[in-house]
Parts: structure tokens; C-alpha cells; sequence
């Protein structure tokens, strides 16, 4: 069962399914469900099932750093609104005052990515409900098939939150009392909504929000415009209009040109969500967290989010699986807790977890690269020290790591072919995955040709960089070296000025020809002459020389890969360890489900799943064995077959495989056969590989081909 | 009024005199003319009264009632005048109109309370005014989020993949079918058809505007089809495709037709894209338009 994957993952992608069969459902349900209560015993229920050792600590500081991300990223999600939100806000209220005969409307683009808008929504009903009015109703299309319902919805909505805060202190002050019939059941058109308006006391603006004006009905729309249009010239209810949208293409045709008269626009835009998913990135794992992404799973992450979705829900939900899953598959996990734990955690480990230890593939590679150590293996508490020391040298590595990436990425900003890539996402990325020579060698060909003020400044920028950012002072002499270089290209620009007078005259007499006209052979011997002449060594080809040694040796040091540190498994999630340890595999049949194919091949081995021995193939994929189930049996006759499947012909393989073994040749069909056979055609018709076909009779059409 | 007329309402009302046989007067308010709401017989055909257009006057008239500073209303019709000179060959909506007037009155009287322009230097503030009525003319009418000011136009954030769906759709919208297998066969096959399909295509003159034709019907496996063969590099048929199709379906993007229900054959999708959208998404991505569409490859 270890090796098979869940039937039916692929078919639930944004909604939780308990039910779902296969390996692990309560995985599944953990990945969507959203009460953190839920979630915290779903997690303890899924560590009880890994019976490994130091479960109790793995869910607890799972569960620390979870929290930990978790709050992060939606501080940096909710930072990222709050320019937007104060900016609709202060639209809303300054357009509060009635006698316009448009409505005001802000249209907001929030791009593509729809799972987001949610948390925007949310975010900004919360927002105008405490700073502007109590009045607000948030439509989205899936509630409102109709006008009638739209409208009922908005009026509901409309007035049900001034219901509730009535209940809420009627509710306060006498609790027996029954609560009478709302006075909202009653209002169902607008004409009442215009009275009970005129009831109220607080005359703050009514707020629709339409949150995906893509997917209303356009005509719907336009009457619902028109509608709240005349209530708010006749009747004089303040209405508002807030609509979301993705993109501005469709909006012409959503809005005709008499519906768009009506509105009094304004539009506001979102950051871009590459912009926040950089931030993110930086957020997440580039500050001193304790768990990183390794090169393997970060591509994963930055494919599904680059080419698939662009949503940072679904990011985040995939960080979520992988920091869950770390934790859980991997034993050695245990020590994966921030610096200031490690000392007693390691003080704690049982003999049995230090043997896991020993396992981890780069220890074992250290190990054959130092003979001298094998003491390590046997020597228990040798080994404690050791692992103690390797793994605060990997988090001071790490954190230099990072640091390192931003003092190039502001070395190389600007550059041509943007060499490690534009962003610093990028930057820390390629460096993650190991950096290219070629790249490498391109930056230090760059910075050799560039000038004494472009160096300068370059170099500034990084130091400024690093001041901002380093607060622990760790690369100290990163700063140090840094500060002098800088320091010397200043000097040398101060006296490079008086030198010019004296070195100029001279350099140009080297390169113009002495009176007499040379030929053109004596013209190129020359030249090559002057060429093949070194030119005397300045001041500043010293410190060039002098930075390009140290970019050489510190920083390339502070940039290798990860990889090539002991014991980085257990900070790096989804490094390359033994198969059984391995969570890659996992998390990629997890957030890029291949339905089709997994369908394809439960049905064309359906060992796989069901685990029996009796239909277990032997050769080829294409056998077909009579102890199959009957489905799996007509899937793999009919992938014999061509565009139209005649159901006659069909029908009799399957009879001659269901007869193989009987000696007895009757043309007769057992009716118990027909019937079975005819229920697996309707059941590959329900799996979508067939239809019936109009074209002929007793024929049915295939659908798929290939895989 | 045509739609709800089911072709009697309108003989019906204009028969209600002969009907009743009392004195009852109808008047019918219309904006386009009485032909087109003549069907059937029996109706008759009412007293035409045209409404006759405003001249400029009386425009400048019926703005200078909404003047919204009253004590610059000396201003306010030189700034009306210039509106009209340039929005009045376009426009003669008096509600748009008056909405442009609301809408440039803000920025022409900007210099004068920042005090750069006199205010009765007309000619100064017709040249600063000039240039913003002239970028906004090609908006008349258009109120969305780009007639602000802010012009979010086609500039679009989209998924690497779904850039390449679209311009898969607008492909298999916009070619037809039996084309498909010369467009998106690689190159192995070099061109040997060559003559034979310029031959052929001469003949058919009548497809070369297939743009103007309007987007086609096609079925999803066709789009997945060309979609694998612009998409350079592999792609795993994963789930997350087609939800894109389907994101794309919600953004307007695409359309869904044919039958609604599940299993009742293929999912068939059109296109929604224009040509401009297109080309600015195959820019991004790298990807020649041109090369693939049946329009222009011939």
C-alpha cells in the first residue's frame, strides 16, 4: 500500500472531502480544513500514526513553527492591503453625502488570483463595518442565480446587520425574553428597505460589495444598477457600490454603456502578487527560520505559483503540507527547533536517535571523506558534541547564507542579463540550487571591466543593505572588508582627479600615429604592440583585484549550496535523503495531482490498489487477466480500439476473456455476463472514457487516447 | 418596448381610442423611429412629433443651470464653450456631456486657484486644457476604471500557463480546424505543401478576414492539443491546468457553450480574447502570434 497513490486526491482541490479514500485521508482533510482546532488534532492524530520516536517533540515544535509562519504571512498579506483598504475606506466616506444622481463605485482590481480575493474581502467588510457603517452587504455570484435573489440577498444583508446588534443588546439586557420576529423577514424590496432606512438613526452609507463582477449575469447586473440607481435618486438611500475584479478586460462587456453612466468610478489596484510572493519568500526563509525549503521543494512551490495559479492562499497551504510533512516523515526532525533548544534536545536524544542520526546521507558522506573520525559512529558522546556543533555552524551558515545572497544581489543589481536573476527571490533561489559557475564568472568579468564610481557604488549600496538588515552583527567582517573597500575607491577618486592632468597627455600619445602615414600592416603591427603592452598597474586595478580576491574567497565561501553542509536534512526540507525519508514524491503527487493518469493506472494495474496477488502483472502492461475486475477488463479492450467502438464485438472479447479457462467454445452469452458487461460500459461512460455515439448505432465513441 | 410587445401590445395601444370609444390620448416616447417597432398588421401608425435636436445654445443653456460655483459663472461658459468646441462633434448625449463637464472642471480650475493662469487669459487656459480634452475624446461614453485617468488598459498578471491557454483559445478559435495539422506540426516536415495549400487558399479569399468572422466553437481537446504544441517545455497534465480553463471560463476569458450538463460529450469553449490582448500576452511569453495564425502565415 506504501506505494500507491490516492484514487480520488485528484478531484478535490478546494474543498475538504473526509470521505476521501486511499492512503491518507485525514491528510487531506488537514490540508483544507481552516478551524485551528480541527487542525491541531487532526495533526497530533496524524504524529501518532508515524510510531517513531520524539513524536511528542516533532508535533510540538511542528506546531511552534507552524504558528510561527503562520502568523507571519498574514501580517505580511494584511500589511500589504492596508494602503489599499484606507484608500477605499476614505472613498467610501468621502462620497458618503446623497444628491448625486450616480452612484459612487470603487472598482477594485485584485488580479488574477481568486482564491486571494477572499482574505481581501473579508479584510475590507471588517474595515467598513467598524470605520464607516454597519451597512454592508458582500454579494458574490455563486448567491445570486437572480435579480430576485440578488436583491433579497443585499437587502438581507443590508439590514440583518442592524438586527443583529439590536439582538445583540436586547440579548444584554434582558436574556428570558423571547426574541421577537425580526423586522427584516419583512422587508423584501427596496421600496421597504427605503422606509426602514428612514427609521434608522445612524445615516451612514449602505455598502454593496459585489466581490467577482466578472462571473454576474450582465444583464441581471444591469438591472440590479439600474434598480439601486432610481432608489438612490427617488428615495434618497445612500447606496454604494464596491465591485472586485480580476481583470479590466471583460468590464466593457459586463457594463453596458447605461448601466456605466450611473456609476461614478473610481478604481483602485492591488500589489501585484509577485510582488508579495517575493516578500514572502524573504519573510519566510530568509530571517532566521528555523525550517527552510530545500532547492527541490522551492521549485515545486515557485512552478505551481508562477505557472499555475498565482495565488498565495494555495502557496501557503502548500507550505503548510511541507513544514507538516517534514515533521512527520522525517525522525530526524526532532533537532529541528530554533538555536536556543538545541543544546537539552540534543542532551535528551535516546541512543536508538542518535543511530537515526548517524543515518543521514551527508553525515555518512563526511564520514568517507574523514576516515580519521569514525570514532563519531561508535562514541556516543563524541558524536553529541559533534552534532551540536555542526548543526549551530549550519545556523550561522544559514543566516550568513541569506545575508550573502542580498550583499550580491545589490552587488549585481543592474547588471547586464540579470546574472542570478532580477529579484532577491531569484537571487536566493539559483544560489539555493547551487550557483552556476557560468553566472559566477560572468559577475566577476562584470565587475573587472565596470569603473572606480560604479564599484563605489555598488558596494555602498550593499554595505547600506547590510547595516539595515544585520542586526546581530554576525558578518562582521563582511561589513569591515566592505567599509574599507569603499573607503579606498573614495580616497582613489579624490586623487585619481589631480592625477588625470599628469596621465592623460601621456596615454594618448601611445595610440596616435607619429606624423608619417603608416600602412595598414604597419598600422596593425603597432597596435598589437601597444596592445601586447601591459598597462601599468593603477592604484585602482590594485583594489579591483583586491575586491575580486576577497568577492572570491569570502563570499563565494558564504555561498555554497547547502547541500554541501553535515546534517542540512533537517533544516532543509525536501533535501535529498534515503527514499524512506524522501517527502518530495509525496508533496508533488499532493499539489500537482495527475488525475488521468492515476485512473489510467489503477485501471490498467489494478494490483496496485487492490493489493491481491491473483491479478498482479507479470509482463506487459497490456495483459488483460480474467481476475481483474470487469471494469478494468473493458477499459483495457476498449484501448484496443479505434475512434468508434462497436459494442457487439465488445461484448464478445470480454466474453472470451471471462471463458479463457473454460474448454467449451458456446457462441452463447450468459446473461449474468452481458449484465456485467454492460455495467462496467456504464461505468467507464460515468468515468468520462466514453460516449454514446449518435454517428451509429451499437456504437459507442471513445473519448481519451493515450495517456 | 419591443421586446414586450409579443407584436400586439403596440396595435393594441394605438387601437384603444376605437376600442373604448372615448377620447384617450397615447403618447409613446421612443428613441428610435416608429418603423422599427412596425409588425404584423392591424396597428395604426401613430402622429409622428420629432423632438428636435439641441442646438449648441441651447446645450450651453442647459449647463450653465448646473454651474457648480455660481460665482464663477462668467468662467464657467468660456470653460463650457471650449467642452463643447471639442466634445460636440463627437457627442451630443447631453447627460454625457454633462458628465465630461463634471469631470474637466476639477483640472480647469487648477492653474487659476494655484494662480499660474489668470482667469481672464482664456487662450492660456484653453492650451492647458486642450490636451486633456483631446486624450479623453476617444473616451466618450467609456466609464470604467481607464476613463480615470489610471489606465490599467491590457497590462494583465497571469499564470505562465494561462497565458499560453489563452493563446491556445484565441488559436483554435480563430484557425479552422483542418488547418491545424500544418500550423502546429514542427518544422520537420518542412513546407512541400506549400503550393498546393497557396493554391487552395486563394480559393477560399472569403476566409482571410477570420477575425472578423468572430471567435468559433471548439472542443477542449483541441485547445489541449495546440496548447502542448506551443508550450515548450513539458508539462505535466495535472489538475492544475484545467482548473486554469476553468478560472479562465469565470474571468470571461473563455466561454463555455454547449451542453451544461456532466457527461454529455465534450466541454466546448470560444475564445473571448481579442487580437490585441493576445498579441500583448504571446509578446510577453515569447511567443510569435503571427506564425501560428492562419491569417496571416499565408
Amino acid at each position: 500500500m506504501a506505494t500507491t497513490s490516492s484514487f480520488s486526491k485528484g478531484c478535490f482541490v478546494f474543498k475538504a472531502n473526509p470521505q476521501t479514500s486511499g492512503r491518507s485521508p485525514r491528510k487531506k482533510t488537514k490540508k483544507f480544513s481552516s478551524a485551528d482546532l480541527n487542525e491541531d488534532l487532526n495533526a497530533s492524530s496524524l504524529f501518532a500514526k508515524s510510531d517513531k520516536s520524539s513524536v511528542a517533540i516533532r508535533l510540538d515544535s511542528y506546531r511552534k513553527i507552524w504558528a510561527a509562519t503562520k502568523k507571519k504571512s498574514e501580517d505580511i498579506i494584511s500589511d500589504s492591503h492596508k494602503q489599499l483598504l484606507h484608500d477605499v475606506k476614505t472613498f467610501v466616506s468621502d462620497n458618503a453625502d446623497i444628491g448625486q444622481s450616480s452612484i459612487p463605485t470603487a472598482f477594485i482590481s485584485l488580479g488574477v488570483n481568486l482564491p486571494d480575493h477572499a482574505a481581501f474581502f473579508s479584510l475590507l467588510d471588517t474595515t467598513l463595518k467598524t470605520n464607516v457603517s454597519p451597512f454592508v452587504a458582500m454579494l458574490n455570484s455563486k448567491e445570486c442565480p437572480s435579480l430576485k435573489h440578488m436583491v433579497l440577498k443585499t437587502i438581507q444583508k443590508l439590514t440583518s446587520c442592524d438586527s443583529v446588534d439590536d439582538e445583540i443588546e436586547r440579548d444584554e439586557e434582558e436574556d428570558d425574553e423571547i426574541v421577537p420576529i425580526k423586522p427584516t423577514s419583512k422587508i423584501k424590496t427596496f421600496a421597504n428597505l427605503a422606509t426602514w432606512y428612514s427609521d434608522v438613526v445612524m445615516k451612514t452609507p449602505l455598502i454593496v460589495i459585489l466581490q467577482d463582477l466578472e462571473s454576474f449575469n450582465t444583464q441581471q447586473l444591469q438591472d440590479f444598477v439600474l434598480l439601486c440607481r432610481e432608489y438612490r435618486v427617488r428615495s434618497k438611500l445612500p447606496i454604494q457600490f464596491i465591485m472586485g475584479i480580476a481583470t479590466t478586460v471583460a468590464l466593457q462587456q459586463q457594463l453596458h454603456h447605461r448601466t456605466s453612466v450611473c456609476l461614478a468610478t473610481k478604481s483602485f489596484q492591488s500589489q501585484p502578487s509577485v510582488v508579495l510572493l517575493n516578500h514572502l519568500i524573504e519573510q519566510l526563509f530568509m530571517k532566521n527560520s528555523v525550517l527552510k525549503l530545500g532547492p527541490r521543494l522551492m521549485q515545486l512551490l515557485l512552478d505551481g505559483f508562477l505557472y499555475h495559479d498565482l495565488s498565495l492562499s494555495s502557496f501557503m497551504m502548500r507550505v503548510h503540507l511541507i513544514i507538516m510533512q517534514h515533521y512527520i516523515t522525517l525522525p530526524v526532525s526532532s533537532l529541528c527547533c530554533s538555536p536556543s533548544e538545541l543544546k537539552n534536545r540534543i542532551k535528551e536524544l535516546s541512543e536508538a536517535d542518535l543511530d537515526l542520526y548517524r543515518q543521514i546521507p551527508s553525515f555518512m558522506k563526511f564520514i568517507e571523506k574523514n576516515r580519521s573520525k569514525v570514532s563519531l559512529l561508535t562514541d556516543d558522546k563524541e558524536f553529541r558534541q559533534f552534532l551540536l556543533k555542526s548543526l549551530e555552524r549550519l545556523n550561522t551558515y544559514s543566516k550568513n547564507f541569506s545575508l550573502s545572497c542580498r550583499v550580491l544581489h545589490s552587488l549585481s543589481d543592474g547588471m547586464p542579463d540579470a546574472l542570478f536573476g532580477k529579484s532577491l527571490r531569484e537571487v536566493y533561489v539559483n544560489l539555493l540550487i547551487g550557483s552556476e559557475s557560468e553566472d559566477w564568472d560572468q559577475f566577476i568579468r562584470l565587475l573587472n571591466v565596470s569603473s572606480a564610481h560604479e564599484l563605489r557604488n555598488r558596494i555602498e549600496t550593499a554595505f547600506t543593505m547590510l547595516k539595515e538588515c544585520d542586526t546581530s552583527n554576525s558578518l562582521s567582517d563582511f561589513t569591515t572588508s566592505l567599509i574599507l573597500f569603499s573607503e579606498e575607491l573614495k580616497h582613489l577618486g579624490e586623487t585619481q582627479k589631480t592625477d588625470a592632468a599628469a596621465t592623460s597627455p601621456k596615454s594618448q600619445n601611445v595610440f596616435v600615429p607619429q606624423g608619417k602615414k603608416l600602412d595598414k600592416f604597419e598600422l596593425k603591427a603597432q597596435l598589437l604592440a601597444t596592445a601586447k603592452q601591459t598597462r601599468p598597474t593603477t592604484k585602482f586595478d590594485e583594489i579591483k583585484s583586491d575586491i575580486i580576491t576577497w568577492l572570491n574567497s569570502e563570499l563565494a565561501n558564504q555561498l555554497k549550496s547547502p547541500s554541501t553542509l553535515v546534517f542540512h536534512e533537517i533544516f532543509y526540507a525536501g533535501s535529498q535523503v534515503q527514499t524512506s525519508w524522501d517527502i518530495v514524491p509525496w508533496i508533488r503527487r499532493q499539489v500537482q495531482p495527475v488525475p488521468r493518469v492515476v485512473i489510467s493506472k489503477a485501471l490498467s494495474n489494478p494490483a496496485s490498489y487492490l493489493g491481491c496477488n491473483c491479478c498482479s502483472l507479470t509482463g506487459q502492461e497490456s495483459q488483460v487477466l480474467s481476475s481483474m475486475p470487469d471494469l478494468c477488463i473493458v477499459y483495457k479492450l476498449h484501448t484496443e480500439c479505434g475512434r468508434l467502438i462497436n459494442l457487439y464485438d465488445w461484448m464478445l472479447s470480454f466474453n472470451a476473456i471471462q471463458k479463457k479457462d473454460d474448454e467449451d467454445d458456446n457462441e452463447e452469452i450468459e446473461p449474468i455476463i452481458q449484465a456485467r458487461f454492460i455495467r462496467a460500459v456504464a461505468q467507464l461512460q460515468l468515468l468520462g472514457f466514453i460516449q454514446s455515439s449518435k454517428r451509429k448505432t451499437d456504437h459507442v465513441a471513445r473519448l481519451t487516447w493515450g495517456v | 418596448m419591443r421586446d414586450l410587445s409579443d407584436g400586439m401590445l403596440i396595435p393594441t395601444l394605438t387601437k384603444i381610442p376605437e376600442f373604448t370609444g372615448l377620447n384617450i390620448c397615447i403618447i409613446l416616447i421612443s428613441e428610435i423611429p416608429f418603423e422599427k417597432f412596425r409588425c404584423g398588421t392591424g396597428s395604426l401608425d401613430p402622429i409622428h412629433i420629432f423632438f428636435p435636436q439641441y442646438s449648441k445654445e441651447e446645450i450651453l443653456d442647459l449647463l450653465m443651470k448646473e454651474c457648480p460655483q455660481p460665482e464663477h459663472s462668467s468662467l464657467y461658459q468660456t470653460y463650457l464653450s471650449m467642452i463643447l468646441g471639442v466634445f460636440l462633434v463627437a457627442c451630443r448625449d447631453f447627460c454625457e456631456l454633462r458628465y465630461i463637464a463634471a469631470q474637466h472642471w476639477e483640472s480647469f480650475m487648477e492653474p487659476i486657484h494655484s494662480g499660474e493662469i489668470d482667469k481672464n487669459q482664456a487662450v492660456k487656459l484653453w492650451r492647458h486644457l486642450e490636451p486633456k480634452l483631446r486624450s479623453s475624446l476617444n473616451q466618450v461614453y467609456v466609464r470604467g476604471p481607464d476613463a480615470c485617468g489610471t489606465t490599467i488598459g491590457l497590462k494583465m498578471e497571469l499564470p505562465f500557463f494561462s497565458k499560453f491557454l489563452i493563446i491556445a483559445a484565441y488559436l483554435a478559435s480563430y484557425n479552422p480546424a483542418r488547418y491545424d495539422r500544418r500550423l502546429f506540426v514542427k518544422a520537420k516536415e518542412g513546407r512541400k505543401n506549400k503550393d498546393k495549400g497557396l493554391k487552395s487558399l486563394k480559393k477560399q479569399k472569403l476566409h482571410n478576414a477570420a477575425r472578423l468572422m468572430g471567435p468559433k466553437v471548439f472542443p477542449i481537446d483541441r485547445l489541449m492539443a495546440i496548447f502542448y504544441s506551443i508550450v515548450d517545455e513539458r508539462v505535466t497534465p495535472s489538475l492544475n491546468i484545467f482548473v486554469q480553463i476553468s478560472t479562465l471560463v469565470s474571468l470571461k476569458l473563455l466561454t463555455h457553450t454547449g451542453s451544461a450538463a456532466m457527461f454529455q460529450g465534450v466541454p466546448k469553449y470560444r475564445c473571448n480574447a481579442g487580437y490585441d490582448l493576445v498579441r500583448s500576452l504571446a509578446r510577453t511569453v515569447n511567443f510569435e502570434l503571427g506564425r501560428y495564425l492562419y491569417d496571416t502565415t499565408v
